[in-house]
């Protein structure tokens, strides 16, 4: 059970995490966005909070540094510095290493101690200028001011029965809801039931309290922000803003209740919240005259509990998605077969029972299939915080502008692009991107621009990133492939083939090995995990004027539409959004074209693959076979089949280990009677039939 | 009493190392084989496997077992034994194989199945280094059963040596 909490717990400090490093990144260029301000205070503090609940003292300890800086700039003691952002920023990646608590040992104290010392100093400064009497004009309120005014909180904590249990301790929220301000505690005794009826792992008691503060609600609230969902817990304003003293003669009357041991509860002080905003409407008069306006205030209290109310989710264990979408792939098969199964048997009943199931099975898919799809949005935040720190590096400018964020993609796609991104912006920052001075001597902006796009291509993505550097020299390429003996010396290539050169492994361009490139694994490396996805990558520069990377991804891994055909008594899917048509051809065709594997499509003369022979099957053909045209990256290919069986949706299952390097097969799916089909591997065969085509016409002329 | 309690353990200890383990026994061609019933899932009826193109001919291809895409090999062809005609004896034996610490299902095809067996692991002897038919390193030992011997195949050492084959044959 603890284990399973652990997890959770971890999982979502990470999530903070990331979410804290997006909100910097924007804070930094938009210093005062009081609502960035206020959002990174509230993920420190939630950070903080559970890490302390879940024994990484050091975390809690560590991060209530960076919060008590955060908390100086929410309240306007403090600016946000380009320093301040820096050193959070190093706290964030000091954080997640300590999460990792194998990886303990990694954890640099010196460096931890150094952040800790730059915050303290930060903080030592604050103070002085408060001391000092220097007054900042954004601030609306002195520290004088505040003192006189201050808010009166009625304040209700039940906690559930079982709070123990999650490792809360009710008594030091309690202290520290005291240290707010001055507080009346009343602890209410009434719920505990006879002795042997009592569970001391069970927490019976309840609060409640008068908190005189100049704290804002917000921050009352968020005493309790962890034990949320583990309480009932009500705070209401009763007066705000109002001068100390009359404040104090209404905190004096509660005290004087609570020590009759009478409860708040059934008092007239007790306003629900519609009658409290009613009150302080009431005194806007007097809350006016000294220049605040609360009515805004209200509203985002009002928009904060809405925030939290809309996009309701939960969150669930991704193997279980996995085995639902697992079921679902079943599902389909088993379907698959019902359909086939009816339509033999012929009877009007079944096939109209196995039409629905058919319908319904769809659906179903579709819907197991968009759990899993999640927006890329996340994974691109992650790049900006790579694009700055490594420009910083670097020397170099660049930023990184993302469009596209909430295109979906499944999750193992995302988690499998992450690399390869990575990858390809390193190379745009470091070789695509010039520095400073290069720049101005072109008479460019000296700032560099990456652009990152994903939108949707039919049932592809396409992700785009595209710099505004040096672009490529081909010239370079050719020489260094020549050298290298890839190529003949003198071999002539097109500039799309030369391009296509960088994804040979251990081609590497760049002049100088830097701790960000040029350590051997290249764009290969990128190339191989894009077509593991079954997807596929694209470059194209302009020398001078920058350079594009082009993503083709699949929108999911696990099924897929196909074209189911038969080839000399076995089974085989074509991913049917490659394929265009299908044509005739006989077989007496085939053979008196003396090996010349063209076929003439009104017209246009397409290479065709014979599988027949490609696959070496010796047995006899039929009379007439079929040639299924299909293309890839505009080049179109016919492959010949025996018999083309029709639609089939394909749940694309592994062919495992032993099969691993198996050219022209991608993978392999269970028919509905049961027997294994293999996927075709087109984009492969477009390749090689692509590459002898050209050998092929290159050797004519 | 705590002497006598060490001497009672000690030979509880003996006793429990000498394992009996369970082997099944399976026909390839004439000879019989065996493989440690730990490592088997299944015995399913022969199904004809579909064909992977252009793969080593002992790699038969792949079969569905339970809606999961599992490789079936053919250790006839790799043990260069007579190919027999599947018969309604044929079977083929789901294996459960560590390959590197990756645990992946092989199927293995059979002429036929015998029985299983118990036999201790002292009764077991080292295969002999040349002059087997089949390569040593593919054996665990060879055991005495009923006065015939039957040759313990280690599963795990066949199937990393037919991907490695595999692997160079493609390259």
């Amino acid at each position: 059970m603890k284990d399973k909490h652990l997890t959770a717990f971890i999982e979502e400090t990470k999530e903070l995490l990331a979410e804290l490093e997006s909100v910097l990144i924007e804070l930094e260029k938009k210093h005062d966005d009081k609502e960035l301000i206020a959002k990174s205070f509230r993920l420190l503090h939630t950070i903080k909070g559970s890490s302390g609940m879940f024994g990484f003292d050091d975390i809690s300890m560590f991060t209530h540094d960076i919060e008590n800086a955060f908390e100086s700039i929410r309240n306007g003691d403090l600016e946000i510095s380009k320093e301040i952002i820096d050193l959070t920023l190093a706290a964030k990646d000091q954080i997640q290493l300590m999460l990792d608590k194998d990886a303990s040992s990694k954890v640099d104290e010196t460096e931890i101690n150094k952040i800790i010392g730059s915050f303290r100093k930060i903080a030592f400064q604050i103070g002085k200028s408060k001391t000092s009497g220097v007054k900042k004009e954004k601030n609306e309120k002195t520290y004088a001011e505040k003192l006189i005014y201050n808010s009166l909180y009625k304040i209700r904590f039940e906690p559930f029965e079982n709070i123990f249990l999650k490792g809360v301790n009710p008594i030091l929220l309690i202290d520290e809801l005291k240290n707010l301000g001055s507080a009346a505690v009343y602890c209410i005794t009434d719920n505990i039931p006879d002795f042997e009826k009592l569970n001391p792992e069970l927490c019976y008691l309840s609060w409640e309290a008068a908190l005189v503060s100049n704290a804002g609600f917000d921050e009352v609230k968020d005493v309790f922000i962890f034990v949320e969902d583990d309480c009932k817990l009500s705070v209401d304003i009763i007066e705000e803003n109002t001068r100390l003293e009359i404040i104090e003669d209404v905190k004096k009357q509660i005290i004087a209740k609570f020590e009759r041991g009478e409860k708040l509860t059934p008092d007239k002080l007790i306003i629900k919240k519609s009658e409290s905003e009613k009150i302080i409407e009431k005194r806007a008069p007097s809350v006016k005259s000294a220049g605040k306006d609360v009515k805004p205030k209200i509203e985002e209290v009002e928009n904060s509990i809405k925030a939290a109310d809309s996009g309701s989710s939960i969150r669930v264990a991704a193997e279980k998605l996995d085995e639902l979408v697992n079921l679902v792939g079943e599902l389909v098969t088993v379907q698959a077969h019902l359909t086939e199964t009816a339509a033999r048997i012929n009877s009007s009943d079944i096939i109209s029972i196995a039409e629905q199931v058919e319908r319904i099975t769809w659906d179903l898919r579709d819907s197991a299939l968009n759990v899993r799809m999640i927006p890329i949005g996340a994974t691109f935040s992650k790049f900006k915080r790579l694009t700055r720190d490594l420009s910083k590096e670097l020397g170099k400018e660049v930023e990184l502008y993302t469009s596209g964020e909430e295109t979906e993609l499944d999750k193992t796609v995302i988690e499998k692009l992450n690399d390869p991104l990575i990858h390809i912006i390193r190379n745009c920052i470091d070789h695509g991107v010039e520095t400073i001075e290069e720049r101005k001597k072109a008479g460019k902006n000296p700032k560099g621009m990456i652009n990152l796009t994903a939108s949707h291509s039919g049932a592809n993505v396409i992700i785009e990133i595209s710099d505004d550097g040096a672009g490529i020299n081909i010239d370079k390429i050719l020489d260094k492939a020549k050298k290298k003996g890839i190529i003949a010396s003198d071999a002539s290539l097109s500039e799309k083939e030369i391009l296509n050169l960088l994804f040979l492994p251990g081609f590497s361009t760049a002049q100088k090995v830097t701790s960000v490139s040029g350590r051997g694994v290249g764009m290969d490396v990128v190339k191989r995990s894009i077509e593991s996805l079954r997807g596929s990558v694209e470059i194209k520069s302009e020398y001078g004027i920058g350079s594009t990377v082009t993503l083709k991804i699949p929108l999911t891994l696990a099924i897929i539409e196909g074209l189911l055909i038969k080839n000399f008594g076995s089974y085989f899917i074509i991913p049917l959004s490659i394929v265009e048509e299908c044509i005739e051809i006989t077989t007496e065709e085939i053979n008196s074209s003396n090996g010349r594997r063209l076929v003439n499509l009104r017209n246009e003369i397409i290479p065709y693959i014979y599988l027949r022979e490609e696959f070496e099957q010796l047995d006899n053909p039929p009379e007439v076979q079929q040639i299924v045209i299909i293309s890839e990256n505009s080049f179109r290919v016919g492959l010949t089949v025996d018999k083309v069986v029709g639609q089939h949706q394909t749940v694309i299952k592994s062919l495992g280990r032993l099969y691993k390097n198996t050219e022209h097969i991608s993978g392999a799916t269970i028919l509905g009677d049961g027997t294994v089909a293999l996927i075709l591997d087109a984009a492969k065969l477009v390749k090689q039939a692509e590459e002898s085509y050209k050998e092929n016409t290159a050797v004519e002329f | 009493m705590e002497n006598i309690n060490i001497e009672q353990n000690n030979e509880l200890l003996e006793e429990s190392l000498k394992r009996f383990d369970q082997y099944l026994s399976f026909k390839l061609d004439e000879e019989v084989f065996a493989i440690q019933v730990e490592q088997i899932n299944e015995i399913l009826e022969y199904k004809d496997p579909t064909k992977v193109p252009k793969t080593a001919d002992f790699m038969k291809g792949v079969i569905n077992v339970r809606s999961s895409v599992v490789t079936a090999v053919d250790l006839r062809v790799k043990f260069n034994l007579k190919v027999n005609e599947i018969t309604k004896d044929s079977v083929i034996i789901i294996t459960r194989v560590n390959l590197d610490g990756d645990i992946i299902d092989v199927g293995v095809i059979a002429d036929s199945v015998v029985e299983v067996f118990e036999i201790a692991d002292e009764e077991i002897e080292q295969p002999p280094t040349i002059g087997g038919k089949i390569d040593s390193s593919f054996l665990l030992g060879i055991g005495k059963v009923k006065d015939k011997l039957i040759m313990i195949l280690d599963i795990d050492a066949i199937i990393k040596d037919i991907e490695i084959e595999a692997l160079q044959d493609q390259d």
